[in-house]
């Protein structure tokens, strides 16, 4: 069975990389998909503009949302996520330099289903990273009966 | 209950009903007097006029005439006759008499008639009364002295027999040799003394008509005349309650009254000038309210373009240290990450020295990340409004000390916490300041081998006040103005880290609850930071 991607929207090319970084070494098989912004984001959901003719019923396993983005914002992207029927259940984990608590309440207002900030230290980011990444893409299917062995070996 | 109509009368009516009603009285009393005088003085005339009669019948009566008369054969002679026309004479003389008449007593001591005489202008006086009839209850004035008294008398009082009551006058009659042979009698009809007394009456009755209505208007006119000031008074009084302030009172009389009268003038005067006083003040007073209220109107639109100006100012502040929270740990990111990514994947091709400058190079931007979160707390600090309310800070102190614990359970140390220990503080922004306080008590503790931190109330300078004590390295005093200044750090960052923000950041939440904070400390003892909190909401 073909792994489902994971949809990284970072605008930061530097911060692309360290995720990207951070996710390979946690051992994930998924493809990750990078979107520069918002647009680009909403396109390979809904399949439009660049991704024309993707198959739309094939959604990324979870979103990392960064909050900040040129064109279309974080919040909005998340709210048009949770505005379609397509894409109102799919995993959004919001990953951003903001510990703002207006914003995380915003987000989970929002429908977020994770809120994470970034932290400063590389390997601390690492960690984080790879958790959520193991995390998600484990339990698309069934959210509710991830078991914390399986977390565990994950992030080891 | 029925009211006293008296009490719904006027002063003016009251003083003239009562002064008519004393005239009237008066007037009667004086008239009932007058008439009793003038009725006795009558009474008295008549008893002078009766004995006058008695005096001269005696004059003119034959005694030795009267003596020979003994026996019903006796009417009719000579002597009888005589005498029976002697009486007719004084009878006709005589007003008012009704009865001249003669008795003798008796050998069996009654007394019995000799001549009886009636009025013949009197209808019914004749008796029929001869000589030798007896004469049954004569009464109680002549039957005591009948044979004794020598001079003629006439009664003090009405006499009453079986022919009417009289007004009766006696005289003894004697003979030429000096011997009593009876007593003469002359009645006047007490009807006739009541009569003329009647007539007294009547009269008396006529003059008290007459001066009645006269002497109730006179009442009447004094009494009203004496209410008339006191009336006036209250028609002042009624006038400058009405706020006729320039109208006096005028009283003619120069009795109490009249001072009443200038006593209330004066009053007025005073009250007027006090009102007119009053007035002006008020004026002066509304005046400078409205004064005032312009310019608070002015200030107000004062406030409210500086609170817009604030908000905006908070509101780019807010937009401010969003960007700082993004924006500049990005770079920071970078740095730190790509200088791990280095230590990982080029650690071979680095000496030593490289690897460690890589260190410093995440070491400084480990540091940065400090830095900007405690500007972020200090920037939201400054910013929201404050929500008090109780709060148990014994529990906030628990929470964080066990915060503290869990980072570091190796550090082995004592924490004292006083129970039920309460304020009236916003609860995020308090749990900020012990968060600092306790995070520094903890941290300059380190050294410590018997690290011991306390937290509770005293009294300190006055006045109750929460403290944080630790025995920790302290600080000079000669610094403690500059410890609670943004950026200014009282030890080498080698010995201890932080980011200097921390106090000031706690200096700006206790300011912002209204209450003050300060510290003593010694050198390589340890401090005490005490705190109060005022009465914000």
């Amino acid at each position: 069975m073909k792994e489902q991607p994971i949809l990284l929207v970072e605008d930061n090319p530097k911060d692309v990389i360290l995720t990207l970084r951070a996710l390979n070494k946690s051992n994930l098989v998924n493809e990750i998909v990078v979107a520069r912004n918002g647009i680009e984001a909403l396109d390979y959901l809904f399949a439009t503009g660049k991704y024309a003719g993707r198959n739309v019923n094939e959604l990324p396993a979870v979103v990392l949302l960064d909050l900040k983005l040129p064109k279309v914002d974080g919040f909005e992207v998340l709210r048009r996520i949770r505005a379609d029927v397509r894409t109102r259940l799919l995993p959004v984990v919001v990953i951003t330099s903001s510990s703002e608590e207006k914003d995380l309440n915003a987000c989970y207002e929002l429908g977020a289903n994770n809120y994470i900030t970034k932290p400063v230290a590389f390997s601390d980011f690492s960690t984080v990273i790879s958790s959520i990444g193991c995390y998600w893409t484990l339990t698309t299917d069934h959210p509710q009966k991830m078991e914390h062995s399986e977390l565990g070996s994950c992030i080891e | 209950m029925i009211p006293n109509p008296f009490k719904l009368y006027g002063l003016k009516r009251k003083f003239g009903f009562v002064f008519a009603t004393l005239t009237l009285l008066t007037t009667l009393f004086l008239t009932i007097v007058l008439y009793w005088n003038i009725r006795i003085e009558v009474r008295e005339n008549l008893r002078e006029h009766l004995q006058h009669i008695v005096d001269l019948a005696t004059l003119i009566l034959d005694a030795d005439d009267h003596a020979t008369l003994r026996t019903r054969d006796d009417i009719g002679n000579a002597a009888y006759e005589r005498i029976k026309a002697t009486f007719q004479r004084i009878l006709k003389k005589a007003n008012n008499t009704t009865y001249v008449y003669s008795m003798r007593q008796n050998d069996k001591g009654e007394i019995e008639f000799v001549i009886v005489v009636g009025n013949e202008a009197v209808p019914n006086a004749s008796t029929g009364l001869l000589l030798g009839d007896v004469y049954e209850n004569p009464g109680p004035i002549i039957v005591p002295v009948f044979s004794t008294f020598e001079q003629p008398m006439v009664a003090k009082d009405f006499n009453t027999d079986k022919w009417g009551t009289w007004l009766s006058g006696f005289a003894p009659i004697k003979t030429s040799d000096g011997s009593r042979d009876g007593v003469l009698g002359v009645d006047i009809a007490a009807s006739e003394v009541i009569k003329q007394e009647q007539q007294i009456l009547w009269v008396a009755l006529t003059v008290f008509i007459l001066i009645a209505p006269f002497a109730s208007a006179v009442g009447w006119w004094l009494g009203c005349r004496l209410a008339a000031p006191i009336l006036s008074l209250t028609e002042g009084a009624n006038r400058i309650s009405r706020g006729e302030f320039d109208q006096r009172v005028t009283v003619t009389s120069k009795d109490e009254t009249f001072e009443l009268a200038m006593a209330f003038n004066k009053m007025t005067e005073h009250l007027s000038e006090t009102l007119k006083n009053l007035h002006n003040e008020i004026d002066m007073r509304r005046l400078a309210e409205d004064e005032v209220r312009q310019f608070n109107q002015k200030l107000e639109m004062r406030v409210t373009d500086r609170t817009r100006e604030l908000e905006l100012a908070n509101r780019e502040m807010e937009a401010f240290t969003y960007a700082v929270a993004h924006d500049l740990r990005a770079p920071l990111r970078t740095i730190h990450g790509f200088s791990e990514v280095l230590l990982e994947d080029y650690k071979d091709v680095l000496d030593d020295e490289g690897r460690l400058f890589l260190g410093y190079l995440q070491e400084g931007s480990r540091e940065m990340d400090d830095l900007i979160e405690g500007l972020l707390r200090l920037a939201s600090s400054t910013r929201g409004n404050i929500a008090s309310q109780e709060v148990d800070l014994s529990a906030v102190v628990k929470g964080v000390a066990d915060e503290l614990k869990r980072k570091e359970p190796d550090r082995q140390l004592t924490i004292h916490i006083a129970p039920r220990q309460t304020c009236r503080a916003d609860p995020k922004l308090i749990k900020v300041v012990m968060e600092n306080l306790l995070g520094n008590a903890w941290k300059y503790t380190s050294g410590k081998a018997d690290a011991f931190i306390e937290f509770g109330s005293c009294c300190e300078d006055g006045q109750s006040a929460f403290f944080v004590r630790d025995n920790g390295v302290g600080f000079d005093m000669a610094f403690s103005d500059k410890l609670f200044l943004p950026f200014h750090r009282l030890h080498q960052p080698e010995e201890f880290s932080g980011s200097g923000i921390g106090l000031a950041t706690v200096q700006w939440l206790i300011h912002r609850h209204g209450g003050a904070v300060w510290a003593k400390s010694v050198v390589g003892e340890g401090s005490v930071f005490y705190f109060t909190l005022g009465k914000s909401d």
